[in-house]
């Protein structure tokens, strides 16, 4: 969780590269020390998914690459993931919403680094990124397509078709149209297990950091260190906001309204919890191709996920890797810049909290110039440009 | 969280510690309660934040014999009034001895281990506190 920081709009824009407004040497105890190395290193060693045998494939890649930017996957011809998911824009789209066939409930989060997660989405309704890859292919406001027309393509466009023999040994249309989309969704999985965000200012202080490099800790701005200090101290945002990808990969509420209309409301990871339980399509089901079936390790937290009062209203603590290029903020897009995230947690209104949250939310109280530092420090986080 | 003999699989043990049966009195329990007593180890000994680890639990009961009954494992952060967001379930692999699997703590800090044992009157609560780095 974020958790800082009060507004200071007109100085946004400062931060990182700014002389420093504080005239102070930044130093870190060894406890500090310890807590920063563990945002390291990065990137994370390459990894593959048992649970998606076209992980890591060549082919798969490419083939994924060409769905993701298909807009025919969808009925309509208009929607791809890509339409959602855009490069350019660190694989979010820049707007509170998504809109697919339809305008949805939820920010679109950015893809990148996604291969790294336990649970996927706001709500983390898919254990797999292939499941997740197939769920907005079939929602109704997304993509509102379905497997047989899936199938259909696939198996009348030659090229694709051949890419897709090649890659899973069989035709879509041999294959089924159901076992043809969940290929379908292990190909876009492959492509996206790619999209790692690059190193950054952070992970250069960091690791000379680690190195007793004080030459290389020194390129670190004052007022990010300062930043790092709050995160990791009072501010005790890396309670949450942990690891290499600055996430637990958990779930939360941090006093987001979660009403989506007059009397409608979004469950988040309730839902998810939910939705997952009676999917067919995650490491427990029949399209997991991990040879440890459901013993798998990485199927245990699948088994013992628990649905409980507090899951409701909760949403995924989010990577902040790249969050400078991720605006807007939080599940419903309502906060436009970092600024307003982080008054958010200096000013947040206990009131809309779940009693369990409300013992490690409080408001921050920060300062200006602590609102600047942790902005800083937050945009340190993504790659210079 | 299930009772022992009704949990099947998952603890084909990916990282099997070795299990013996319950060596009864255990001579610094961790936990104790009346005519009840615990231990336990995880696997791994140190669980990283955010990744699943298994415990296994040694537990004597009256007369100082292995404790045989049903346990139920969980744990909690006291200060930050939440649990986990997993449940783990527990096997029952010899006399006195048991494997708990699926606990994850997602947030560093002071946890509390929680164990139910069915006392013979009534349910008997142990804890012990765990710091998670």
């Amino acid at each position: 969780m974020i958790r800082l920081l009060i507004l200071a709009a007109a100085m946004i824009g400062a931060c990182a590269n700014a002389p420093s407004a504080i005239a102070q040497d930044v130093s870190f105890s060894e406890t500090e020390r310890a807590a920063i190395l563990r945002f390291g290193p990065w990137p994370p060693l390459p990894s593959t998914d048992a649970s998606n045998r076209v992980s890591g494939d060549e082919k798969a890649i490419r083939l994924g690459l060409q769905l993701f930017n298909d807009p025919r996957l969808s009925p309509s011809g208009r929607v791809a993931c890509a339409s959602c998911h855009q490069p350019e824009q660190a694989f979010a789209d820049g707007r509170p919403v998504a809109i697919g066939v339809a305008k949805g409930v939820r920010n679109t989060p950015s893809l990148l680094d996604t291969g790294f997660s336990r649970w996927f989405g706001w709500a983390g309704a898919n254990d797999t990124l292939w499941g997740a890859s197939i769920r907005p292919i079939t929602a109704a406001a997304e993509m509102a397509s379905a497997a047989e027309h899936v199938q259909t393509l696939i198996t009348t466009d030659t090229k694709l078709a051949a890419a897709f023999t090649q890659t899973f040994g069989a035709s879509a249309k041999a294959m089924g149209a159901e076992p043809a989309l969940m290929a379908v969704g292990k190909a876009l999985a492959a492509y996206q297990e790619t999209l790692i965000s690059k190193r950054t200012s952070f992970d250069q202080f960091r690791d000379a950091l680690a190195a007793g490099d004080t030459t290389g800790t020194s390129k670190y701005a004052d007022s990010a260190k300062r930043g790092l200090k709050l995160f990791i101290g009072e501010g005790r945002c890396s309670l949450c906001h942990l690891g290499p990808r600055f996430t637990n990969g958990e779930f939360d509420d941090i006093g987001i309204p979660f009403f989506t209309g007059p009397g409608k409301v979004d469950k988040g990871r309730y839902a998810g919890i939910q939705y997952f339980k009676k999917s067919a399509f995650t490491r427990l089901g029949a399209y997991s191709d991990d040879p440890a079936g459901k013993d798998s390790p990485a199927a245990i937290p699948s088994h013992h996920v628990a649905l409980q009062g507090r899951a409701f209203g909760s949403f995924k603590v989010p990577s902040l890797r790249g969050v400078q290029e991720t605006a807007p903020y939080m599940h419903n897009g309502t906060l436009n810049t970092l600024p307003e995230v982080i008054n958010h947690y200096s000013k947040m209104d206990q009131d809309r909290l779940h009693i369990d949250d409300a013992a490690i939310l409080r408001p921050l109280n920060l300062t200006p110039q602590q609102a600047l530092d942790l902005e800083a420090f937050l945009r340190s986080l993504s790659p210079t440009k | 969280m299930r009772l022992p003999g009704l949990i099947t699989g998952a603890v084909a043990l990916l990282s099997t510690p070795t299990l013996a049966a319950a060596n009864c009195p255990i001579d610094a329990p961790m936990a104790a309660a009346g005519d009840y007593q615990l231990s336990y180890t995880l696997t791994p000994a140190l669980p990283t934040v955010g990744q699943p680890f298994q415990m296994t639990i040694e537990a004597c009961g009256p007369a100082n014999a292995p404790y045989t009954g049903p346990i139920l494992v969980d744990a909690d952060m006291p200060a930050h009034r939440h649990g986990m967001n997993y449940k783990p379930t527990v096997i029952s692999t010899l006399p006195g001895t048991y494997v708990a699997e699926g606990f994850l703590l997602h947030m560093p800090g002071d946890w509390r281990f929680k164990f139910r044992l069915a006392g013979a009157d009534g349910p008997v609560r142990l804890a012990h506190g765990h710091v998670q780095p």
